[in-house]
């Protein structure tokens, strides 16, 4: 299930409280700022900094 | 300080992940006198964005949620908020939204929200400071801040033998404020603070001890901690260690601040 547009309207990277892109596909936010990718589990966002993946270049 | 978040969160990851279904099942945690007071204190329009940090088991996002627009529920542990989803979707409830994260770096936009609240949460937080002022960063100007967690009397010793006490119980414990602690981290993070109070707490053990799982040893160490309460620290409470019907009363702290 996607996560719905009024979450995503709020929802902020917690390293520099920057906006997010939703790769509805692959279940992640991204911040490019900070290059990391937040999985979402279960639909639940883990928007945890130390858990958080690098960004891929490429 | 970013060791000590951590460390802090680990220990709480520790203490709750493997008992997280005893806090929806929490009696204390969803008392209705305190649910109800909270909506009586707030009185939601219907128009509001809310969050409920480190919800828990979901009891008090789920107590908003029919009042409110939309309810965000986060907490750091996710096995939580499988907990808090299970409680709405008992309830019914279609408008509240699970997230996992740390209340010292929330991830949402500057003003998202017109109100935010905290129960029974803060006194796992390494640093209140941090968190409040994440909490001002997230509301709207004029949004509502609610704050219900177990407290301290105003007296220091009586203070540092309560937080000894919930350590020994659950060593995730950092620290519970008095009301007076409160206020000037409420201030201090920006909030123009409009009710800051004591309202009674009290712990039956049994069901305290209960509730984290905690082991037969620790019980025992608490309960010796209780019975050798100096006398002028014992004014401050009500122990009663009858067996089978242990309680120590303590005190709760709650408040309503604003961001200005």
């Amino acid at each position: 299930m996607a996560l719905d547009k009024e979450l995503l309207e709020v929802l902020a990277c917690p390293q520099c409280k920057g906006p997010l892109e939703y790769r509805e596909a692959q279940d992640q936010l991204v911040c490019h700022a900070c290059r990391l990718v937040y999985a979402v589990r279960d639909n639940i966002p883990i928007m945890l900094i130390e858990e958080a993946q690098p960004l891929q270049t490429g | 300080m970013i060791d000590s978040l951590s460390r802090t969160n680990s220990l709480v990851r520790e203490s709750f992940a493997p008992v997280a279904a005893n806090y929806r099942r929490s009696r204390r945690h969803g008392d209705p006198v305190e649910l109800r007071r909270m909506l009586g204190l707030l009185a939601p329009t219907g128009a509001e964005r809310v969050l409920d940090i480190a919800t828990g088991g979901g009891h008090t996002a789920a107590a908003l949620a029919p009042f409110v627009r939309t309810v965000v529920a986060s907490d750091l542990l996710p096995e939580m908020l499988v907990e808090a989803r299970e409680l709405f979707r008992a309830a019914h409830i279609r408008n509240a939204r699970a997230i996992c994260a740390d209340a010292h770096s929330l991830p949402f936009a500057e003003g998202a929200f017109d109100l935010v609240t905290c129960r029974c949460a803060p006194h796992h937080f390494a640093d209140p400071r941090r968190a409040c002022s994440e909490v001002v960063r997230c509301l709207r100007q004029g949004g509502r801040f609610y704050l219900n967690d177990c407290g301290v009397p105003e007296d220091p010793a009586a203070g540092q033998f309560a937080n000894e006490v919930e350590r020994i119980r659950d060593p995730s414990h950092v620290r519970a404020l008095s009301v007076a602690e409160w206020r000037r981290e409420l201030e201090g993070a920006g909030l123009d603070v409009s009710l800051a109070r004591e309202v009674p707490g009290s712990y039956s053990l049994p069901e305290w001890f209960d509730q984290i799982a905690a082991p037969p040893p620790t019980r025992a160490r608490v309960l010796e901690r209780l019975a050798g309460a100096p006398s002028q620290v014992r004014k401050s409470f009500t122990i009663d260690l009858t067996p089978g019907r242990e309680v120590f009363s303590t005190l709760r702290v709650e408040a309503v601040a604003v961001r200005g």
